[in-house]
């Protein structure tokens, strides 16, 4: 079972409860030192949760919105408007 | 779906199992003193490159994540503090070895092992005496109960927070007696004749820095309630967990491992600017990252200009504001924490105002101001596509940079 992280801004309000409807996506909250506050999708990747994680991501891409993903702790370079979907297809193989 | 969360969030490796019963023996401590009975968060320890201790909220659960690489760098950051030789080369060195390590986390290995030469160059300057940490026994006592204080007032602080929720799902919403402090101590510093702020921050900081940090002829008072109108709900809440965190911390590591009153007032005031620091740290990382995707040269000498700059913030100083407006908060409620315990806070804080400046420095301004000014000479565009000329695979620079950094040596 492969995860990743996705970081957003917590302005996609509508959009993460939509998600979390899902059994793929769990919401976590956490607090941060700056006082600035981030949503994160926990995100088993599968065939269904592949292509709505990526429709998020690359939205947020295109608006130049914050988002960052992350597997294993580290940050996913590379993520673009048109490889999303294939990055992320990889990253379900990769565990 | 918690230790999914850890695995996901941070590159970790296994906690140290030997100090995991302190650890809970903190936060069993700390609870034990609160009415919430079985209705508190559960703590889960990890260890990982973030160094970051966070309330963590899924579903219904809350759960407190400890990092004991936090601990451990504070641990690391008082021993240098206190180091009998080459005290700024140790502070550079550390910051090097923190960039490489959030380098790695940006996949930016190339720069991570740039930084982690960096890291290692410093510690061989500051290493030609062997006894660089060789504290009299005193010595040793006092930077092992700042660890600990620090340690569970970063601890205390998370736990407060989940106590500011609660008290607001219970209808007694703390906000306002909190904003109320938070006015007064502004008020306070308003009618303290105060107007060479600027100047003293230049004097500081250097003009360049204070022109990102505060308006000119601006006092501390109007600078700070400048901040609280921008960041109100998040320092009222920040204010909250300090504050309550560092009751609870004070009453914790007097009574249970009898730590004297200016030690725990030290050690909560380093703790939070140790986290001030890793704070700035990560805006050079960040700007490291953009240096290192840097187009061309024209365009890596144009970011590399503004590197200085960059540590500050971009936000007109707000940023910088929060955290030294909770900082001088946090000090001034410590000082009548001390009085309320018995002892008096006057008779110790000459010394606690060296100590804050000495550590000013001897720990942050090496890494802020002498270690970014150096950066800003020596960085060129080529560096970070070169230092990998033997042309090693992902996996062989990644082991290469976590060599550097210490990362894949046993725990020390």
């Amino acid at each position: 079972m492969s995860r990743i992280l996705i970081e957003v801004k917590p302005d996609d309000s509508s959009v993460i409860s939509d998600l979390e409807k899902h059994d793929d996506f769990t919401v976590i909250t956490s607090d941060r030192f700056d006082g600035d506050s981030i949503v994160q999708l926990l995100v088993t990747l599968s065939t269904i949760s592949i292509p709505l994680a990526a429709k998020m991501i690359v939205e947020n891409i295109k608006s130049n919105k914050h988002v960052i993903v992350k597997k294993d702790g580290v940050i996913v370079k590379g993520l673009n408007a048109d490889d999303t979907i294939k990055i992320l297809k990889e990253l379900e193989k990769d565990d | 779906m918690i230790d999914g969360y850890i695995k996901s969030s941070r590159r970790t490796k296994a906690p140290i199992d030997q100090f995991r019963k302190q650890y809970e023996e903190y936060f069993s401590g700390l609870c034990s003193n609160l009415l919430l009975g079985s209705d508190i968060p559960k703590l889960k320890i990890t260890y990982s490159t973030e160094r970051r201790c966070e309330l963590v909220k899924i579903k219904d659960s809350s759960f407190i994540v400890y990092d004991q690489y936090m601990g451990q760098s504070f641990n690391r950051l008082n021993r240098v503090h206190m180091a009998n030789h080459g005290v700024a080369e140790l502070s550079k060195a550390y910051g090097c070895k923190y960039i490489a390590e959030k380098l790695v986390v940006e996949s930016e290995l190339n720069a991570a092992a740039f930084f982690g030469l960096l890291n290692h160059q410093f510690i061989k300057v500051a290493n030609k005496n062997e006894r660089t940490f060789e504290f009299d026994p005193e010595k040793e006592v006092r930077r092992n109960q700042l660890t600990i204080v620090q340690e569970i007032f970063i601890m205390s602080h998370e736990l407060a927070h989940f106590i500011f929720e609660k008290n607001i799902q219970m209808g007694r919403d703390p906000s306002k007696t909190t904003e109320n402090a938070l006015l007064e101590f502004i008020k306070d510093k308003e009618e303290v004749v105060d107007s060479n702020h600027y100047q003293e921050i230049v004097k500081r900081y250097g003009k360049r820095v204070a022109q990102n940090i505060i308006k000119d002829n601006e006092s501390r008072g109007q600078h700070y309630l400048n901040v609280f109108n921008t960041k109100k709900d998040a320092l009222i809440e920040e204010a909250f967990a300090d504050d309550m965190g560092a009751y609870l911390s004070f009453n914790l590591a007097r009574d249970k491992y009898s730590i004297p009153d200016d030690v725990i007032v030290e050690g909560i005031l380093t703790g939070h600017k140790y986290l001030r620091l890793f704070q700035h740290l990560d805006k050079i990382s960040k700007m490291i990252v953009k240096l290192a995707n840097a187009k061309n040269n024209t365009n890596f000498c144009s970011l590399l200009k503004n590197i200085d700059k960059s540590v500050w913030g971009d936000d007109g100083g707000i940023a910088i504001g929060f955290t030294q407006f909770r900082e001088h908060f946090l000090r001034d409620r410590l000082a009548l924490l001390s009085a309320v315990s018995g002892s008096d806070p006057n008779s110790y804080q000459c010394n606690l105002s060296d100590t804050l400046d000495s550590y000013d420095e001897k720990i942050e301004f090496p890494i802020t101001l002498e270690l970014v000014s150096r950066l800003k000479k020596i960085l060129k565009f080529e560096h970070f596509s070169d230092i990998n000329d033997r042309k090693m695979s992902k996996g062989e620079l990644l082991s290469q940079v976590d060599n550097m950094t210490g990362w894949s040596n046993e725990y020390v």
